[in-house]
């Protein structure tokens, strides 16, 4: 292992020498692993100088595919000989073949077609003497300029802030770090102003929060630039009032309208903010069954603040969402942009307690069922009618009434009582 | 004329009871310390893990060896493991009170340098702002002790850290080995506090 210490050090000192010396002056640090224990209480940042062999170029930018020939020269001090280097790139090993001795304390190593860098801190390119220990190292940065961004869309809730979206060119993939920059201007202005708040809707978005003019076109756009260059977006021209949207709408509300199977009402609240402009809002509705994923849409609700849904199916869960336009602001007729859906509310329709069928026994069964009648009926009687002199068709009658109640409370029809 | 007469023996007794907790409140106090170091022997643990994962091989091999890079003639302040255990608690916490005063600003370094080598990291950052402000809690808390069991305590580190880094390489090996000391000296804390605590207990 080399060790690269001043004689006598190869061991930690005494306490006491260190009392004395340490923190008195602070210009060194070293990381010992012959003594893990051993750390330097105080650091530095350490001058070429010190070190023990340089490479050059130093963090050089490449484009993707270009060749690079890098050297390392050892320190003369260190008696070691260009022979003894070798190179590795990201912890591999570079071939020897590629390496060539420029005179007794420099080695070169010649590398082609190199890829994208595989981490934005930069690939590390490496000179090692023959025992492994690290010698010197350069950050190698190569990858590809941006491309021009695009597809930018804005949005303005409420009329008080623009939120912008973009989309990297090609897909993103430059291998370097790339800055977004959105900036914008009034289209009869000349300042730039750049967007502050990054990433508010994603990675490549941006939102300025207030000083936003209405009624005048903006200018928006997007540059992209790393180490390699810079690119800008083609411009988009808007008018903050062309691409408002609001929160969705409040307190969502679906119940069942009163006993009817086949519907449900549903009401919301306007959102809060849309009272404060000139414009109306007009509503969609979206509903599912639970267990589907088709969703139908209600169109034409206007701009009222409740709907009934009808053709539903009895004793169904339904998922109902309710979105906003703004539309009409400021008396224009133009629409604009769809809120987001409110959270979804469940409701079920009411399932009916008429049990189809049960309730018209079959022509054959008649006899049976008149039998099992008169059978209970006479077993009744026994306990109900004090000796037969009572016994009239009367007495069926009011029979035949008190099995009703009992059925319609119980859910049973009929005279199938077992 | 007035004369305004000082009671000295009042003056006295404020300021040594000032500086004298109760053996409970000192107790209590290591204690809290003990508990800081096992969070910053977790995190310091965390944090190099997170710091060679973004700057790529070899640092992120697991057997990989930096380079012992000094200026020549500067002995290191620092102690031996077998020598360590056997100095006093009051050598002991005079070292960690000497690292922990420098650990703050060094660590605020690396974190600068990670912000132009790795800008999208943003957890690395997070780490490393985090790990210096538990070390800067870490100071007071040994400066309290030190202070209660009427301790020396190490003079103030020199403002002057040198300039930054010449090169992204350095910037990557010199952040790795404030990594690995405040890991290291982490380690050491809890060790130390762990024996004060056996010496002071509740």
């Amino acid at each position: 292992m080399l060790l690269l210490d001043a004689p006598g050090n190869t061991e930690c000192p005494a306490q006491d020498i260190c009392d004395s010396r340490a923190l008195s002056s602070i210009t060194r640090y070293m990381a010992n692993t012959d003594n893990p224990g051993c750390g330097s209480t105080v650091l530095s940042w350490v001058s070429l100088t010190g070190n023990p062999a340089v490479i050059s170029p130093q963090d050089p930018t490449l484009v993707i595919g270009s060749s690079l020939t890098a050297t390392c020269s050892v320190n003369s001090d260190l008696h070691l000989k260009a022979e003894d280097l070798y190179w590795t790139l990201n912890g591999r090993r570079l071939p020897p073949e590629s390496y060539k001795v420029l005179n007794g304390t420099t080695l070169s190593v010649a590398l082609a077609n190199l890829n994208g860098s595989r981490q934005q801190s930069g690939d590390n390119l490496v000179c090692h003497s023959r025992d492994g220990s690290i010698l010197a190292g350069s950050c190698l940065y190569v990858g590809l300029p941006p491309e021009k961004p695009g597809n930018i869309t804005c949005w303005s809730k409420n009329m008080k802030d623009l939120t912008c979206q973009w989309a990297p060119g090609t897909d993103g993939e430059t291998y370097l770090h790339t800055n977004y920059t959105l900036k914008y201007k009034l289209r009869w202005y000349g300042r730039d102003n750049t967007c502050q708040e990054y990433r508010t809707a994603g990675q490549y978005s941006c939102h300025i929060p207030k000083d936003l003019a209405l009624f005048t076109p903006y200018e928006i756009w997007v540059e992209a630039s790393n180490r390699l260059g810079v690119a800008v977006s083609e411009v988009v021209m808007l008018d903050i009032l062309d691409v408002v949207t609001t929160d969705p709408p409040a307190d969502v509300t679906v119940s069942r309208v009163g006993d009817l199977e086949d519907q449900l009402s549903v009401r919301w609240s306007s959102p809060p903010a849309l009272k404060d402009f000139l414009f109306q809002a007009k509503y969609q509705i979206q509903y599912r069954v639970e267990d589907s994923s088709e969703w139908k849409v209600v169109d034409d609700v206007g701009n009222q603040t409740s709907c009934r849904l009808a053709g539903l199916r009895p004793g169904t869960v339904y998922f109902v969402q309710v979105r906003c336009n703004p539309f009409g602001i400021y008396g224009s007729k133009k629409a604009g942009i769809w809120s987001d859906w409110s959270n979804p509310t469940a409701a079920s329709t009411p399932r009916s307690d008429r049990v189809p069928g049960v309730c018209d026994p079959k022509s054959g069964e008649q006899n049976t069922t008149l039998r099992r009648e008169l059978k209970q009926f006479f077993g009744w009687v026994k306990k109900h009618a004090y000796g037969c002199s009572n016994l009239s068709i009367k007495l069926y009658d009011q029979w035949r009434v008190w099995l009703q109640k009992s059925h319609k409370t119980r859910n049973q029809v009929g005279a199938t009582r077992r | 004329m007035e004369v305004l007469t000082v009671d000295r023996a009042n003056l006295l007794s404020s300021t040594s009871s000032s500086s004298s907790l109760s053996q409970q409140e000192v107790a209590t106090k290591i204690k809290q310390t003990h508990r800081l170091t096992v969070l910053l022997k977790h995190c310091s643990e965390q944090l190099l893990a997170e710091y060679v994962r973004h700057q790529g091989e070899p640092f992120s091999s697991p057997d990989f060896q930096p380079p012992a890079m000094a200026v020549p003639g500067l002995p290191s302040p620092s102690v031996p493991p077998e020598a360590w255990l056997a100095l006093s608690d009051g050598k002991r916490l005079w070292h960690l009170a000497a690292a922990y005063a420098t650990l703050p600003g060094l660590l605020g370094s690396v974190r600068r340098q990670q912000a132009e080598l790795n800008p999208l990291a943003s957890e690395l950052h997070r780490q490393l702002e985090a790990a210096a402000r538990q070390c800067l809690g870490l100071a007071g808390n040994l400066e309290g002790i030190m202070g209660a069991l009427e301790l020396p305590g190490p003079p103030p580190p020199s403002s002057s850290l040198g300039g930054p880094p010449t090169s992204a390489f350095l910037a990557k090996l010199t952040g790795y080995h404030v990594c690995r000391l405040h890991r290291d000296w982490a380690m050491r804390s809890h060790e130390a506090l762990g024996l004060l605590r056996t010496k002071y207990p509740l």
